[in-house]
């Protein structure tokens, strides 16, 4: 068990020591012991304070009810998912005859739980203003801890519970549609303390004249500034993203700083109108900020992908374009001369030659790649089989279990082995080759055994989509019909074939190589991060007849 | 601040079961006799243990209505023994059928409520554990 906090100054340096290393259990108890000790917190206090601010400290109030826990619920994952260390500290009231307490905002704020995220529900015990008397220690033990960015939500706030606004460098006051009329607004004390608004709940009817009644607030006794109203749906995602760019930009200050001491915010931040324009609803979030370019989303640099069956046809031409847009590539396959071949020309590439149906093999194109490149961000799942027509009534039982376990369990194998480390950072894509004939039946071209396998993908995909959907993994599949490869090479020259797919494929053609690039980039991306769980046909139409 | 002692407990059920009644009403009668209760709804059992330790909890009270009883709670247990909080005492409640309790006391539940139990000697026996957990980490300390 790890040590714990004593109050003995030997003890406290060891457990300093501990939690600077990244125990979280020490942190935790550390966090017990100053709300039980006054004469400890002190201590902890004196000790931490010449290491300075560390974090930007985001302060979270508003009514009861406000839909603050749920905010953060969204919140938090989006500055975790931007590589941000992030401290959360929920503050619920004690009641005052028992010193009992209801700490359920975990209950609202759902996430999944992460090495870079620490979440402590809090009790306000004896402390007022809407924090507890702890919460000072704890912000400066989650900082010490690693955190850069500290959230504090307080207890549900009356008018005037507002002192998390000299703990924190940028106070937000939530608000949902329905908090009353222009005169609470115009009030000191609460909304009076806000650096931004965030209009909460904004699916709601009442959002945009609320967000335009708080864009008319005022400056609340700063200068040169009125303050960004956002609205925001922690249901939808909408608004989310445009608020952790707003904090983002935001500077800590020192411990103490008033609220007008925040960086100033852009005028492009403003979501409602300045006083003095007349009253109109406010624009809506941008879901990027305006100079992003269009193809930013589509950019890999830094992302690892694994690409199976990398050594011919399709596959050598997703790990080219996953390479192409930045990514380094780790390249799967059974001929390790092809492999060397294709590294050979890609900068940021390694080989592991192995068989994907090999249990042994596929963990060892896990461990090279977490031992070589640290992470995976990207499993392009494209090894796969077929086999000459054959009627159904004859498919050997033996080219039925090939072809199954190359097509579908070897998928499902990779897919498990790459989620561990997927959702330990929270984020990934996979991207499953299916086919067309995983769509539709695959005759005249009879092979059941492959239409299954290929179908069996189509709702595997869906399954791994929804099950890891929360916890930022994404799972996709591509549908090819017919493109050039070594799979369907006798086909290319042969002309019933090519008279089959012209009467076919409304498109009357195979599919060129590079027509699979823009779809795969797509997935394998961010550019699809709303997308998950579904099977994109590349056919030419022939699925839409 | 307070210097005495608050018992810190963590009551959960799965995310996917809607039968909240039990652990709403066990959550108030702890509240009242002066427990802080954090509230979870767990959706892997791994969740209860990562809670467990950054919550800093002295007891875990698991409620159940439709099933896992048994493998749920073998598998939180396995949980804070790998985070090294095995110490935390685990009970469970809720709709504990006959043949759940032997294979709960082999995974080594403290306590099981299967219904009928006087507020009073639930609250008791979640302090008497909280009591002894937090006697024995400051021992350790």
């Amino acid at each position: 068990m790890s040590t714990a906090v004593v109050g003995s100054s030997e003890s406290l340096a060891a457990s300093l020591a501990a939690i600077a290393a990244g125990d979280r259990t020490v942190l935790a108890q550390a966090i017990s012991r100053a709300e039980n000790s006054p004469a400890l917190a002190g201590l902890i206090d004196s000790q931490l304070a010449a290491a300075g601010q560390r974090a930007l400290r985001i302060g979270l109030t508003g009514p009861p009810g406000a839909g603050k826990s749920t905010l953060l619920g969204a919140v938090v994952p989006e500055f975790v998912r931007r590589n941000h260390t992030v401290g959360v500290l929920l503050i619920d009231p004690s009641s005052a005859r028992t010193g009992g307490a209801i700490l359920a905002d975990r209950v609202r704020m759902k996430h999944r739980p992460h090495p870079r995220l620490y979440v402590r529900s809090i009790g306000s015990r004896l402390g007022h203003g809407g924090l507890a008397e702890v919460t000072a220690t704890a912000i400066r033990l989650l900082e010490h801890w690693g955190a850069d960015v500290v959230l504090i939500e307080t207890v549900g706030a009356g008018q005037s519970d507002i002192d998390v606004c000299g703990l924190a460098d940028v106070t937000m006051v939530s608000a949902p549609p329905g908090l009353g009329d222009e005169m609470q607004v115009m009030k000191a004390g609460l909304m009076e303390v806000a650096d931004i608004f965030v209009v909460t709940k904004s699916d709601r009817p009442g959002a945009q004249a609320l967000a335009a009644g708080l864009a008319d607030a005022g400056p609340g006794g700063r200068t040169g500034t009125d303050r960004p109203v956002l609205l925001t749906s922690a249901t939808s995602g909408d608004g989310i993203a445009g608020l952790v760019d707003l904090l983002e930009r935001q500077e800590p200050t020192p411990v103490g700083g008033t609220p007008t001491e925040t960086a100033p915010l852009s005028s492009a931040d403003q979501l409602g109108q300045p006083k003095s324009a007349p009253v109109a609803p406010p624009r809506p979030v941008p879901a990027v900020r305006p100079s992003a370019q269009a193809l930013t989303p589509f950019d890999l640099t830094g992302r690892v992908a694994i690409v199976t069956g990398a050594t011919s046809g399709l596959g050598r031409r997703f790990a080219e374009v996953l390479h192409a847009a930045g990514a380094s590539v780790v390249l799967t396959g059974r001929r390790a001369d092809r492999l060397n071949e294709l590294t050979a020309t890609l900068e940021r590439s390694i080989a592991v030659a192995g068989d994907i149906t090999r249990a042994g093999d596929r963990e060892s194109v896990i461990a090279a790649t977490l031992k070589r490149l640290g992470r995976i961000d990207v499993l392009i799942n494209n090894a796969g089989v077929s086999g000459d027509p054959v009627p159904a009534e004859h498919l050997p039982a033996e080219r039925w279990t090939t072809t199954i376990d190359v097509n579908l369990s070897s998928v499902f194998s990779m897919a498990q082995l790459v989620a561990t480390p997927m959702l330990a950072q929270a984020h990934g894509s996979i991207v499953n080759i299916t086919s067309v004939f995983g769509l539709v039946a695959n005759a005249p071209v009879m092979d059941a055994a492959y239409a299954a396998s290929k179908a069996g993908l189509v709702n595997l995909t869906r399954e791994l989509a929804v099950e890891w959907a929360k916890r930022g993994v994404r799972v996709n599949a591509i549908a090819p019909g017919w493109f050039p490869s070594e799979m369907t090479a006798d086909m290319v020259d042969d002309d019933s074939s090519q008279r089959y797919i012209r009467r076919s494929c409304p498109m009357e053609r195979m599919g060129r190589e590079d027509e699979l690039d823009g779809v795969l980039l797509f997935l394998a991306s961010d550019a699809s991060s709303y997308c998950t769980g579904q099977t994109i046909a590349v056919d030419g139409g022939w699925t839409a007849r | 601040m307070s210097t005495d002692f608050v018992p810190r407990v963590l009551l959960t059920k799965s995310f996917i079961d809607s039968h909240d009644r039990a652990i709403k009403t066990i959550a108030l009668a702890l509240r009242d006799a002066g427990f802080e209760v954090i509230l979870i709804d767990y959706e892997m059992p791994s969740d209860v243990a990562h809670v467990a330790v950054d919550e800093d909890v002295d007891v875990i009270g698991v409620s159940f209505m439709s099933g896992g009883q048994v493998s749920v709670t073998e598998a939180i247990v396995g949980s804070l023994a790998q985070a090294n909080r095995g110490d935390i005492p685990v009970v469970v409640g809720g709709t504990i059928r006959p043949f759940d309790v032997e294979g709960l006391n082999s995974a080594g539940v403290r306590a099981i409520f299967r219904g009928g139990e006087s507020f009073e000697r639930v609250i008791e026996t979640f302090r008497a554990l909280a009591l002894s957990t937090r006697a024995e980490r400051n021992a350790a300390a």
